[in-house]
């Protein structure tokens, strides 16, 4: 018997972001990749999205055809749920999301003032994924606030 | 003459990470938010974003980097 494995297309970069745009999703891309793509030069095992609490199916089906597959259905993903293959993606499903003071931060407002880049990406405006860092209260997410408020700074020279 | 790098025990690193990631108190989290940033360290953090934009000029380019960077840190353990 020969066993014949077929392996779905190269998980790239650009293949990831492709799919998440043409699929039409309104995912933010958060957490330490968001830096990253931002030019900031920090490390991290995974990608962070937020997403449009509508979006869950219309985000996860590109993914399958690159071998990235939820860990709930669309009807069972409610706050948070995984997708995993060649990379662990985080997705945070939430309208609005309080900070660690109590600030409520709404999805619809964030995705308004986002910025795109390559017409690919959409991260959050720099004061607004400030605020995301304050979803938790890790020691990372202080370092990364220090960090993105640097560059802040820096822009509105 | 140099030696080859070890990485340090996969417990050593698992404590470390569980370190970075534990919640901090909100009076301990606005601490660190807010010390003050020193010129070094200011100039540390975007001499770093200058390098890496001029190197990787695009978001992609910086993403794909990152991605190479954590396969070769898995392979060596870290």
């Amino acid at each position: 018997m020969i066993l014949v494995f077929v392996k779905g297309a190269e998980l790239t970069e650009e293949s990831l972001f492709d799919a998440i745009a043409q699929s039409g999703a309104r995912a933010l891309l958060i957490g330490r990749q968001a830096l990253i793509a931002l030019g900031l030069a920090v490390n991290t095992d995974d990608y962070d999205f937020w997403l449009h609490i509508e979006d869950v199916e219309r985000f996860n089906a590109p993914l399958e055809a690159l071998e990235l597959f939820a860990n709930r259905t669309p009807a069972e993903a409610r706050g948070r749920y995984v997708i995993e293959g060649d990379e662990h993606i985080d997705v945070l499903i939430a309208r609005v999301v309080p900070t660690t003071t109590g600030q409520r931060v709404a999805f619809d407002d964030v995705w308004q003032r986002r910025q795109t880049m390559q017409s690919l990406i959409h991260v959050p405006a720099l004061e607004d994924l400030i605020l995301t860092k304050r979803f938790g209260a890790r020691p990372k997410d202080a370092e990364d606030i220090r960090q993105l408020e640097a560059l802040l700074a820096r822009t509105r020279q | 003459m140099s030696t080859k790098f070890q990485p340090p025990p996969a417990e050593v690193i698992a404590e470390i990470r569980a370190f970075a990631e534990r919640q901090l108190s909100p009076e301990e989290f606005e601490a660190s938010v807010s010390a003050p940033m020193s010129d070094d360290e200011r100039e540390g953090i975007l001499s770093l974003h200058d390098w890496l934009v001029r190197r990787y000029p695009t978001a992609l380019e910086r993403l794909a980097f990152a991605r190479r960077h954590r396969k070769q840190r898995r392979a060596r353990g870290q």
